[in-house]
């Protein structure tokens, strides 16, 4: 039986997405959310976590299909502020995916959040931000998630499944135009070969004419055009027996990085800057189901290949340039046994998880001729003004080359046990890395010295050539364990439950590989006779994060399910907290440091309540209070200021109506209607606090038009054009921020043909 | 240095060589260190004279014992000897910038003619990363002068009834605290920097010396260290008390590439560095550019941290 979309009411945050409906069922008066047929595809959130979220001891919220249409959402950015505490800003360009989870977050290198496609881990931050369509449901879990998801779930993990041909066979095709010279497009085509073996192919185009003008040249910096292809595949091989094939591949050219100076509010700068990326993902799940317990293999090859460019001055002067070039290959092995009887007490999931991943990066640093006057000579100069020096070209390259393969192998376990309405829980997680880094650091460049002679004139001292070639390899290697408690008591009546829990978070540490040109620049001119040469050992490695996640909360439904409510208080100790720094002076660099010890406390709340059939509310409020318990930048102490990138507040309200439009009865159609609203903020831009952006609203609204078959829908976004801004930073002594985008609106059209 | 911790015991340990076995089972090791002497009169009648000379050491072991000779004969000295078994101890210790060195340490009252002998055998270098006491790798500064396997030999003993003599390596750096007095905006400012290091580079023939200034910078205000200043050929007094290294008027050098390029903006408007007792502490004075007031109090052999005192 085919599922029509179109009929079932629109989807409020926690209610079931459609395309896991098959099965409702309702115990302890939880209403079913996300639920995995064991029959059918195997989400790897359900099968770790309870299938039914809200039945479990952790703070999650799941979007499905029909709300993220709504809310005209196809990447995780989509989804931030509508979860609570849940921040992803929109900047830079789309390798920027940084994930703010309660004060806990990443700008460089290693994420703070998961994130899983059809059950594919993405090790690569910068390959988070893609458009994916026919997204069936996006989970989001909050708090650490290490000791079942492993690496980098230190603020939580969000899990996308995309449409199952299984479950729906047919053509979809989307076509949408929209502000800033927006278009996007998408067709799949899922068709069930036989009654156990079903396939979907999806093609995905998007292009962006741009909002923001770089005034230097007058064009569009934020363009964009982007393509991405999936290939889905499920077979049921037996009725133990089921494999799925997730095959993904995107290619994205973008212009990006609108960066505008503070004080005049222009973007003006003189160098190109884009983004380009390519990326192919292939994940194969196999399910096998013995007598009372599964076996589930996850296996993943994960490629990108990408190109970021950027003047990295952001001014119209030729200061400098840099390029980074990554390439990376990655597998992945998640071997899960889990009981899955319905009945007894007792319950446990044992798993292995390996991956190895190996990057090639190059970044050369180009300065140009404005960078070596004002970067280098004036500094040599001022030491030694009687013999100034004058560089023999107008440019040249810190080259620094690298080789990075990391491995890992993780051994998880977790028991539950159920004693009536109490549920004990307690996992840990074993976890070993492995990171190395070979590294090659070359510059080859000359200048000369002149003698200034007493009667005027000058003449030539001594030339000096540059001939710098440095390579080294770096290993670290880390072992933790993470373990996690929680303990759930289920209300009476169906009410619901209450949970606490104590988990332990973790973020791998890494290497500073953009500090290598600051490395090389200092190596320079040490030659040059100024300045101190950096240690590569102490300033290229970066430790370990870890916290400690203190939890309280409750899922309630009320009303026969109508009403429905989750709350949690959290408490995170956090120890070695990495954060972004941009070194003092004129260095360009983006330096992960250990900044401490910090502390965050909240709490969320989300509420949804559909009184009819026509009517539908929902709403969700976080509040974190994030800050250093102890940081001493060598500078300053920076202990009791607040985090910085991360919003105090997030908020989202929306009402959705719908109602039958008369005009076409005959097609069962309806008219709808969905407001929503955005809050965000207070965000702090720096750890001394001295630079912010209040708390802001963003009113979104949408009207529509849907029957079986086809859906019309004319949206809009920032509908008050709230000027905030998403980004800040300092950078050679000079101020910059983003804007977040304007006012939009625009148009979609859906149409499924049912086979 | 009057005590030190140790962390490991066992000279066999420390001084990571094969031992020697003779018929009788005993492990020996013999170690020749170069040094030089400053050979002074303690009642001051006879000039000071400086001589090299190979100390040698032959390690017992197993008896936790050595002998030490030396024949510091001509150029005024008479000084040699070989003296009996005296117990040492060797091991090794975290200096105050982390580094981890080895000391090898040996008292004695009376052996023959030489008495209230103390002698320490450090090496500067540590099995972790670059220690504290060796100058900073710099393109064009002078190249680094060491002794043999790079053991730095502090010993001072009485020869005899009026012979003093006191060892030292002519090229050696100082580490320690380094304060500038200076004025900014009509006010007395007072900067205080633990990064500079001098390094001090004897031509033992002509007397004279040569300090080179690693990481110099004397004012908070100086937006760059200078990597290197040189100032050369400076006075090399030796004295009863120690040494003593003079200029006035001093056009300092700083190196760029593997030239040298005089620098007019520091010039050194009077530089003094005194070195007494056991040759290993210094004091330098110094006046900069007509407004840097510079003063250093530090030694060449990194101290034992806190802990390890």
């Amino acid at each position: 039986m085919t599922i029509s979309k179109f009929r079932i009411p629109l989807l409020l945050l926690t209610t079931v997405p459609a395309a896991n409906v098959a099965l409702a069922v309702e115990t302890s008066g939880v209403k079913s959310d996300t639920l995995v047929s064991q029959l059918a595809e195997v989400n790897v959130v359900g099968l770790k976590q309870d299938s039914r979220l809200r039945a479990d001891a952790v703070s999650s919220t799941v979007i499905g299909r029909a709300e993220l249409e709504e809310l005209n959402t196809v990447t995780i950015k989509g989804i931030s502020d509508v979860v609570p505490n849940l921040y992803i800003p929109d900047y830079g360009s789309r390798i920027t995916s940084s994930i703010y989870v309660r004060g806990l977050g990443a700008r460089m290198d290693h994420p703070a959040v998961g994130l899983n496609v059809d059950n594919v881990p993405y090790l690569n931050k910068n390959t988070y931000d893609f458009d994916v369509a026919d997204i069936a449901s996006v989970e989001m879990l909050r708090g650490p998630q290490s000791a079942l998801y492993g690496r980098n779930t230190m603020g939580g993990l969000i899990n996308i499944q995309t449409l199952s041909p299984m479950r729906w066979q047919g053509l979809r095709v989307m076509a949408e135009a929209g502000a800033g010279n927006q278009y996007r497009a998408s067709a799949g085509w899922y068709h069930r070969f036989a009654d156990n073996f079903a396939n979907s192919i999806n093609v995905n185009f998007s292009s962006l004419g741009g909002f923001f003008t770089n005034s230097f040249d007058g064009k569009k910096v934020d363009h964009e055009k982007s393509g991405s292809a999936r290939i889905k595949s499920q077979w049921r091989i037996s009725d133990r027996v089921y494999v799925q094939n997730v095959l993904a591949a995107s290619l994205l050219r973008q212009g990006g990085y609108p960066y505008e100076v503070y004080d005049t509010g222009v973007i003006g700068y003189n160098d190109p800057c884009f983004y380009h990326r390519f990326t192919i993902n292939d994940g194969v799940t196999v399910n096998y189901r013995g007598k009372g317990w599964n076996m589930v293999s996850i296996t993943t090859v994960q490629h990108i290949n990408d190109n970021m460019t950027l003047d990295q001055d952001f001014t119209s002067q030729p200061y400098f340039t840099i390029t980074q070039r990554q390439r990376e290959t990655a597998v992945t092995e998640d071997l899960v046994f889990k009981s899955s009887r319905l009945d007894g007490d007792y319950k446990c999931l044992t798993g292995v998880f390996g991956f190895y991943k190996n990057m090639y990066m190059k970044a050369p640093v180009t300065f140009k001729e404005t960078g070596i006057n004002e970067l280098i000579i004036a500094h040599r100069n001022d030491a030694n003004p009687e013999y100034p020096i004058e560089w023999s070209a107008d440019r040249f390259t810190l080259n620094s080359n690298f080789k990075i393969p990391t491995f890992g192998i993780a051994l998880y376990h977790e028991s539950k046990y159920n004693l009536g309405n109490w549920c004990f829980t307690a996992g840990l997680r074993l976890d070993y890395e492995q990171a190395m880094l070979d590294y090659r650091s070359y510059c080859f460049t000359a200048y000369d010295i002149y003698h200034l002679l007493p009667g005027g004139g000058k003449e030539l001292f001594a030339p000096i050539v540059v001939d710098i070639d440095d390579t080294g390899k770096l290993k670290r290697k880390y072992f933790t364990w993470m373990p996690k408690v929680s303990v759930l008591y289920n209300l009476p009546e169906g009410m619901g439950n209450v949970y606490a829990t104590v988990t332990k978070g973790y973020k791998s540490g890494g290497f500073n590989t953009q500090m290598f040109s600051e490395v090389l620049q200092q190596k320079l001119m040490r030659i040059m006779g100024i300045g101190k040469e950096y240690d590569v050992n102490s300033i290229v490695g970066y430790k370990p994060e870890y916290s400690w996640n203190y939890e309280i909360g409750s899922h309630l439904s009320f009303l026969d399910n109508k009403l429905t409510a989750d709350l949690s208080l959290f408490y995170i100790d956090c120890r070695d907290q990495q954060l972004t720094m941009f070194p003092p002076g004129t260095t360009t660099g983006r330096l992960m440091t250990n900044a401490g010890k910090t502390r965050s406390m909240g709490g969320e709340l989300s509420l949804s309540f559909a009184p009819t059939a026509r009517w539908q509310f929902t709403g969700s409020y976080g509040y974190t209070n994030a800050r250093f318990r102890e940081f001493f930048n060598g500078i300053e102490d920076f202990k009791g200021k607040v985090i910085p990138y991360a919003p105090q507040n997030t908020l989202f309200l929306q009402a959705l109506y719908n109602c039958e439009f008369k005009p076409l009865s005959a097609y069962d159609a309806k008219f709808t209607v969905h407001l929503n609203m955005k809050g965000t903020g207070k965000i702090y831009w720096n750890e001394a606090n001295t630079r912010s952006q209040n708390f802001y609203t963003q009113l979104g609204a949408s009207v529509g038009l849907e029957t079986i078959d086809w859906s019309a829908q004319i949206w809009g976004k920032n509908l008050t054009d709230t000027k905030y801004y998403t980004f800040y930073f300092l950078s050679m002594g000079n101020e910059f921020r983003q804007r977040g985008l304007p006012l939009q609106i625009g148009v979609t059209l859906r149409y499924n043909f049912k086979l | 240095m009057k005590k030190a911790l140790f962390l490991t015991l066992g000279l066999g340990a420390v001084l990571g060589l094969a031992s020697c076995s003779d018929d009788q089972n005993k492990s020996t090791m013999t170690y020749d260190v170069q040094s030089y002497n400053l050979v002074t009169s303690i009642d001051g009648s006879k000039d000071p004279v400086v001589a090299y000379s190979r100390y040698k050491f032959d390690f017992d072991m197993m008896n936790t014992t050595a002998t030490v000779g030396t024949d510091i004969t001509g150029l005024g000295s008479n000084v040699s000897f070989v003296t009996g078994s005296i117990p040492y101890t060797g091991g090794f210790y975290y200096g105050e910038d982390g580094g981890l060195r080895e000391l090898i340490k040996m008292e004695s009252f009376k052996q023959g003619s030489i008495y209230n002998m103390e002698v320490q055998l450090f090496s500067p270098y540590s099995t972790n990363a670059f220690p504290a006491n060796v100058a900073p790798e710099v393109i064009g500064a002078p190249k680094i002068s060491m002794p043999a396997m790079g053991r730095y030999l502090v010993m001072n003993y009485q020869s005899g009834d009026n012979t003093k003599v006191r060892t030292f390596w002519p090229d050696v750096t100082f580490c320690g605290t380094t304060t500038t007095t200076y004025q900014w905006e009509g006010a007395v400012k007072q900067f205080s920097n633990k990064d500079m290091k001098y390094r001090v580079v004897m031509d033992l023939q002509n007397k004279k010396a040569t300090v080179v200034f690693y990481d110099a910078k004397f004012a908070e205000e100086m937006p760059m260290s200078i990597s290197a200043i040189e100032l050369a050929n400076l006075d090399l007094t030796f004295t009863q008390n120690g040494y003593t290294i003079e200029g006035k008027n001093v056009t300092p050098s700083t190196y760029e590439g593997d030239t040298k390029v005089p620098n007019t903006s520091y010039v050194f408007d009077n530089f003094s560095l005194v070195t007494v007792g056991e040759l290993t502490s210094t004091t330098i004075n110094y006046e900069v550019a007509g407004k840097y007031n510079g003063r250093f109090e530090g030694s060449y052999i990194a101290k034992p941290r806190a802990d390890q005192q």
